[in-house]
């Protein structure tokens, strides 16, 4: 983070290296675009920079930081862009993993992943769509659905309460 | 906002789809309460096993590695030199500096709790650069060219060591209009909406105008040309919607860093 910081090449290259792909491949489920996908990379990583200093590893793992800064630069935009039509939301457990190489630590990731889709119901996996990965707050989901806000809310947290349960020790560094 | 309403509001705020008011009274309160701040982080590494849910997707293009090093190299280096030519150009964001490191230093002492102080000098460096930045570009674009202005500088603090710290600068030009620049940071949602005035020795007040949104961070720039001059107002007062006081601080000539006023 020092190296970050400081703006040096080699440790934007090595973060890029490690956050590179699933940021994009953030930007490209969500957006729905290449274009939208970079420049969400772009923002990331310069986003990353301005905000190194606050970042504490007492406080959380790099992955889960630049992987939040990642995901609400895209709600961000999702938010802003209303009337743009988004893709279909698809999980790594529909479509199984190319030949191509995957770095280890990627494929931890998607493994806590998988485990914590594997962990909801179908509507709360629905709800989690609509919320993580379309932005939805949780007074527009109690309005749409006409359910009082303090369900919406309950049922979230029961949600993340079960992820969190089915990766419990199963954190790495 | 206190623990349960906190608990509430953190599912939407791990999801990161919590209302901006709820966002900026969260992460104020998770930096004072330990509790709040465990739940926090474990809800947040929950949800972030998310981000990496999605189907892959091929690889990005390969010029995009070179394009995000650009990026990052192009933000650092326009903040290197804007930093400079602030510098060059009047001098007053090292004042600004040192009114807002006096304020947060404040604030930790005021707090007067060890933990208090840890989670401060680790905010330290960024509030001061952003608030920095901020001032920076009030200042700059008070189209400040007048060499016969006189500005006046001061801190901010709260009346009863509550979170919150600021600064505030008044340009008096025999020229042109005045001009009044507040920085605040570190203060809840829930005092809005503030409103800012400034009092001269006879006592007589003007009302500056409001402060209506908070950043993420409790933060806010206000500033306003004061067409009826600025003269002899010296006194800042930031009051909450009840009317009380938040903020305050007198202001005095920019080669001396006013003490707040009690």
């Amino acid at each position: 983070m020092e190296g970050l910081l400081a703006g040096d090449d080699t440790a934007i290259r090595a973060l890029y290296a490690r956050f590179g792909r699933p940021v994009y491949t953030m930007g490209i489920r969500l957006l729905g675009s290449r274009e939208a996908a970079e420049e969400l990379t772009q923002d990331v990583f310069v986003m990353a920079w301005r905000k190194a200093a606050r970042f504490d590893p007492h406080r959380g793992r790099l992955s889960t930081w630049l992987m939040t800064i990642a995901h609400n630069l895209a709600v961000d935009r999702l938010r802003r862009e209303t009337g743009v039509t988004r893709p279909k939301l698809v999980l790594v457990d529909e479509m199984p993993e190319s030949a191509q190489s995957v770095d280890e630590d990627l494929l931890l990731e998607r493994d806590a992943a998988l485990r914590a889709i594997a962990s909801l119901s179908d509507a709360e996996r629905r709800l989690i769509a609509r919320t993580y990965f379309r932005g939805m707050t949780a007074r527009e989901i109690s309005e749409d659905d006409g359910i009082p806000l303090g369900t919406v809310k309950t049922r979230l947290r029961a949600a993340l309460i079960k992820v969190r349960k089915a990766n419990e020790h199963k954190e790495y560094l | 906002m206190n623990c349960a309403g906190v608990r509430d509001a953190l599912p939407a705020f791990a999801l990161g789809v919590a209302p901006g008011s709820d966002t900026a009274s969260i992460e104020l309160h998770v930096e004072t309460c330990a509790a709040c701040r465990r739940e926090t982080i474990d809800l947040q590494r929950a949800v972030a096993a998310f981000g990496y849910a999605l189907a892959p997707v091929g690889p990005a293009v390969p010029e995009l590695e070179d394009r995000v090093v650009s990026a990052v190299h192009a933000a650092a280096g326009h903040r290197n030199r804007r930093r400079s030519t602030r510098h060059r150009r009047t001098g007053l964001t090292l004042l600004a500096a040192a009114i807002l490191i006096a304020a947060l230093g404040t604030g930790a002492v005021f707090a007067n709790r060890a933990e208090r102080q840890r989670l401060q000098a680790a905010r330290t460096a960024l509030q001061e650069d952003e608030m920095l930045h901020r001032f920076g570009e009030a200042v700059s674009s008070a189209q400040f060219a007048d060499p016969g202005a006189d500005v006046l500088t001061g801190m901010l603090a709260t009346p009863n060591s509550q979170p919150g710290a600021g600064s505030a600068l008044t340009i008096v030009s025999p020229s042109s209009d005045d001009q009044a620049i507040v920085l605040i940071s570190d203060l809840p949602d829930r005092v809005l909406p503030l409103t800012v005035s400034i009092t001269n020795a006879k006592g007589r007040s003007l009302e500056l105008g409001e402060i209506r949104r908070l950043d993420s961070g409790g933060g806010a720039t206000f500033t306003r040309i004061v067409q009826g001059g600025l003269n002899g107002f010296v006194d800042v007062q930031i009051r909450d919607h009840h009317g009380r006081v938040v903020l305050r601080g007198t202001l005095a000539a920019e080669t001396a860093v006013a003490s707040p006023t009690p």
